[in-house]
């Protein structure tokens, strides 16, 4: 008996009619169909994100071909649910074989995950689309060509002094400030014949303890040890016209630093003789890179130096472009942390929601939202009058666990099936993957109570990103172990119980 | 099985009683459980179903031919074998109040056998639906209990898997019907050729091959019954339970259902019990191995205890003669006239019903209708 549909290609036919006459389960999940069409939405867009021309150095639209796609694939979801809805084996007290739970989630996961996806798939395309234009070390060499052409043009009005600040050092230093040592020497007056090539900033000390020396000794420009408890720091002035922190990230060309520019061109004044090429070569990167930038003001009174010539070369303009470029070639390298993090939770919260009506009655399902939304409007009540704290918001929530875990077990011996006890389940089933996470929280919370004055306790605390990735990890493992003996078997009872 | 039943089948064919052969022949082949009789079983009911569509609907000699090969084969398959009756169903005493209402069923007894068929009849909201939703395990049950004793210390999903409940109003299928069916026999274990095969066959058994690409709304409610038995068929329940499964039904199709319902409860391939619920007393009455007749809530009848409760002859009968003259031809006798505005009904203890229609007989009486009551739940309405 041949069952032709239309808009589904013959091969997808025969599967179609092998998976419903052999696996219901995985036909009823359509994952076969989500999958094709999925794909085939993915590569039409793919491709038309390919081929519709963007400037790179324009800010980013892939916000707004991302809204689009994201209500294309919202309008696909609702397709895909109300073509899930027509078959559900559960509901229909048929043949379970081991595994389908299991096999089950991990199907709408997919295919919500399809649907999570393809709303990323614009900046995808976007960022390898300009990395395949821009290489980071053609981003670094052109703007070092930049500072370099921009110093030697200007090398006239560019500042040859350096900043000078005078730090003093002491054994400890506290958050307060109230080192008696730092108010010993407040009344203290600066030495005056410490340079006479430097600007001097300050005109009192800054104090700072022997660990900050250390580190400001790695990034200082320049450096005099007048004695043990006395430092001179010397900043070079701003050469560096036109930067981009991130690329300087990832490219293995560094971006020359005010410093290196000085000692490179503006400590030996260079001869213009050609200073048309170097004209040109400025125009050239502005065709570049220059992108019009609306918070710019150059109408300032008391123009300084840099002003001066970032006016005249248009370079926080082109600085911008540069920016834009950089924020969509790093894209992904930037945020997959958080991408992952996103489409994962996305999918999982979405998946459980789906199960969870999938194994519940309409009525039960929605009675759960809105108990949930009830609890949490009643307990934002009592934390915004007691105060509780994080520890004690931690702690409440894992007692709701508790009550509702409490009550979905026992579903076996309940005689009758009733709103409350699927509202338990339902809630249970949601927050199990949750609750190791909210109890590394609730450790750290208890321990950052215990040692809030405590100096030494920021090395236990170090631990707790760690701990929290493992919380999720071992989080995931728990819901997928209790998955099939305990909740598709709670669910199993608790569908089938008699009404009242 | 046996070889009468193939006799009758032949019976059944020599007097042009093409359709109800056809349906008894495909029983026969499923029972066999040979496949490939089943497959000749169907190819040769489609045959039919072509042969009546033309002009001429008269059957070719390859018709018979076939039929004739059919039949030996099955006969072959199932001489001596016969269906044995196990107990099914033991329900004790079970009540049911509702919270809100006041409505409450009284405790009941049912007990049910593999291949018997049991009515529940009754007013509208005297308590039908209750009693078989309790006991499809839909409603809790306040006291008593429920024994399905094929089923050894069950889970209620294990006893909703093994029963079928069609409930009134059947709810709506979504989809192409002959996926639902290609589904639904999977769900439960019919899967691979044998899910074809099976879906075939329900299809041409229950006259549903033509409307199989069709979906929910483009049938009538009589085909919607009709398909929804197809579905609960192929999930081979061992007790289906019908609550008005006649209700959408027309005269024939309802003699046709019933008749059905019951050679597949009594059949090889998957003895059943019945339980259903009906307005239509007569239809019921003559295909059930058990009538309850259900008023208030509580049992005032049960067909079982028919030697004990019945005391009387009963008969109702339509005649344009006036009361005083079917008065007359009794005088002589002790009995109970009564005229609901159609029919009359007589209610002796002394008369036979054959006694009652003799007397009317030989007095002239114009009948145009009688139907002997005496141990119809009719005369409890």
């Amino acid at each position: 008996m041949e069952n032709n549909r239309p808009g589904i290609p013959h091969f997808l036919q025969k599967i179609d009619a092998y998976l419903l006459k052999n696996k219901p389960a995985l036909w009823s999940a359509r994952t076969h169909l989500v999958a094709y069409f999925g794909l085939l939405f993915s590569t039409i867009l793919s491709v038309i994100c390919w081929l519709v021309y963007f400037n790179f150095k324009q800010r980013s639209d892939a916000g707004i071909w991302a809204g689009f796609v994201g209500l294309i694939s919202f309008i696909g979801l609702v397709f895909w649910l109300l073509f899930l809805l027509r078959f559900n084996v559960f509901k229909r007290f048929g043949n379970w074989k081991k595994g389908e739970g299991i096999q089950t989630f991990a199907l709408y996961f997919l295919n919500i995950g399809i649907m999570v996806w393809v709303v990323f798939l614009p900046f995808t395309i976007e960022c390898i689309k300009t990395n395949m234009q821009f290489s980071n070390n053609e981003i670094s060499n052109d703007i070092n060509e930049i500072n370099e052409t921009v110093c030697r043009l200007e090398h006239a009005i560019l500042p040859q002094k350096f900043n000078a600040e005078f730090y003093k050092i002491i054994p400890y230093l506290d958050n307060n400030h109230s080192n008696e040592a730092v108010e010993a020497s407040q009344a203290e007056a600066l030495p005056t014949d410490l340079t006479t090539t430097s600007i001097v900033k300050r005109n009192n000390y800054i104090y700072i303890d022997t660990l900050q020396l250390r580190t400001k000794l790695l990034d200082t420009d320049s450096a005099q040890k007048i004695n043990d408890s006395l430092y001179v720091f010397y900043e070079a002035p701003t050469y560096q016209f036109v930067k981009c922190s991130i690329n300087d990230e990832y490219a293995t060309v560094k971006q020359l630093t005010n410093i290196k520019l000085y000692y490179k061109i503006v400590k030996n004044a260079p001869l213009l003789t050609n200073r048309n090429a170097l004209l040109n070569r400025m125009n050239y990167f502005k065709e570049k890179y220059f992108v019009e930038n609306n918070y710019n003001s150059y109408n300032k009174e008391n123009k300084q130096y840099d002003d001066i010539v970032n006016e005249r070369y248009g370079l926080k303009e082109i600085e911008n472009g540069i920016d834009n470029i950089a924020s969509k070639k790093y894209w992904w390298a930037e945020g997959k942390n958080g991408f992952i993090r996103i489409f994962l939770y996305t999918t999982f919260i979405l998946t459980l929601l789906l199960f969870i009506f999938r194994h519940s009655t309409t009525k039960t399902f929605f009675l759960s939202i809105l108990a949930a939304l009830v609890l949490l409007i009643l307990s934002s009540l009592f934390i915004a009058v007691t105060n509780i704290g994080e520890f004690g918001i931690l702690l409440m929530l894992v007692l709701y666990y508790i009550v509702f875990a409490s009550i979905a077990i026992n579903t076996h011996q309940f005689k009758i099936r009733t709103a409350i006890n699927g509202i338990a389940l339902n809630i249970t089933f949601f927050c199990t993957y949750f609750l190791p996470m909210i109890a590394t929280a609730l450790y750290y919370t208890w321990q950052h109570k215990i040692h809030e004055n405590d100096i030494l306790y920021a090395k236990t605390y170090d631990g707790r990103a760690f701990a929290s990735t493992l919380a999720e990890i071992i989080g995931l493992v728990l819901f997928i172990i209790l998955l099939e003996p305990v909740f598709k078997k709670l669910y199993k009872k608790w569908y089938a119980l008699p009404e009242a | 099985m046996n070889t009468s039943s193939i006799e009758e089948i032949f019976g059944y064919l020599k007097h042009n009683d093409y359709s109800l052969a056809i349906r008894r022949t495909l029983d026969t082949c499923l029972d066999t459980g040979n496949d490939a009789l089943i497959n000749d079983a169907i190819q040769w009911s489609t045959l039919y179903h072509q042969q009546i569509a033309t002009t001429t609907k008269e059957m070719p000699g390859a018709f018979f031919d076939k039929a004739q090969i059919i039949l030996a084969t099955a006969n072959n398959y199932l001489a001596n074998t016969k269906a044995i009756k196990h107990p099914l169903l033991q329900a004790k005493k079970i009540s049911k109040q509702y919270k809100k209402g006041n409505f409450s069923l009284k405790p009941i007894d049912v007990t049910l056998y593999t291949g018997e068929v049991l009515g529940v009849v009754g007013e509208n909201g005297n308590g039908k639906t209750t009693l078989l939703r309790s006991l499809a395990g839909q409603l809790a049950i306040d006291e008593g209990s429920i024994d399905y004793k094929q089923l050894q210390q069950p889970d209620y999903y294990t006893i909703k898997n093994h029963i079928a409940f069609i409930p009134q109003r059947i709810p709506k299928w979504y989809g192409k019907l002959q996926d639902n069916l290609h589904f639904s026999a999977a769900l439960h274990g019919v899967t691979g050729p044998k899910n074809n095969l099976m879906v075939r066959f329900m299809l041409e058994r229950l006259g549903l091959t033509q409307f199989a690409h069709l979906n929910w709304n483009q049938i009538s409610s009589g085909y919607r019954t009709r398909f929804e038995l197809a579905r609960i068929l192929l999930q081979k329940p061992k007790l289906l339970i019908l609550d008005e499964p006649l209700a959408n039904l027309d005269i024939n199709a309802q003699q046709t259902i019933l008749t059905d319902l019951i050679f597949m409860a009594k059949g090889l391939h998957n003895p059943m019990g019945i339980i259903l619920s009906s307005q239509q007393l007569h239809e019921v009455e003559k295909v059930a191995d058990t009538v309850l007749f259900i008023k208030q809530g509580q049992c005032i009848y049960s067909s079982n205890d028919k030697a004990t409760q019945i005391t009387s002859t009963a008969i109702e009968f339509e005649t344009i003669a006036s009361r005083e003259k079917i008065m007359d031809i009794f005088t002589a006798d002790t009995l109970e006239l009564q005229y609901n505005g159609g029919f009359y009904t007589i209610i002796s203890t002394t008369l036979t019903s054959q006694n009652i229609i003799h007397k009317m007989i030989l007095a002239g009486l114009p009948l145009t209708y009688f139907r002997d009551i005496t141990y119809s739940t009719k005369r409890f309405f």
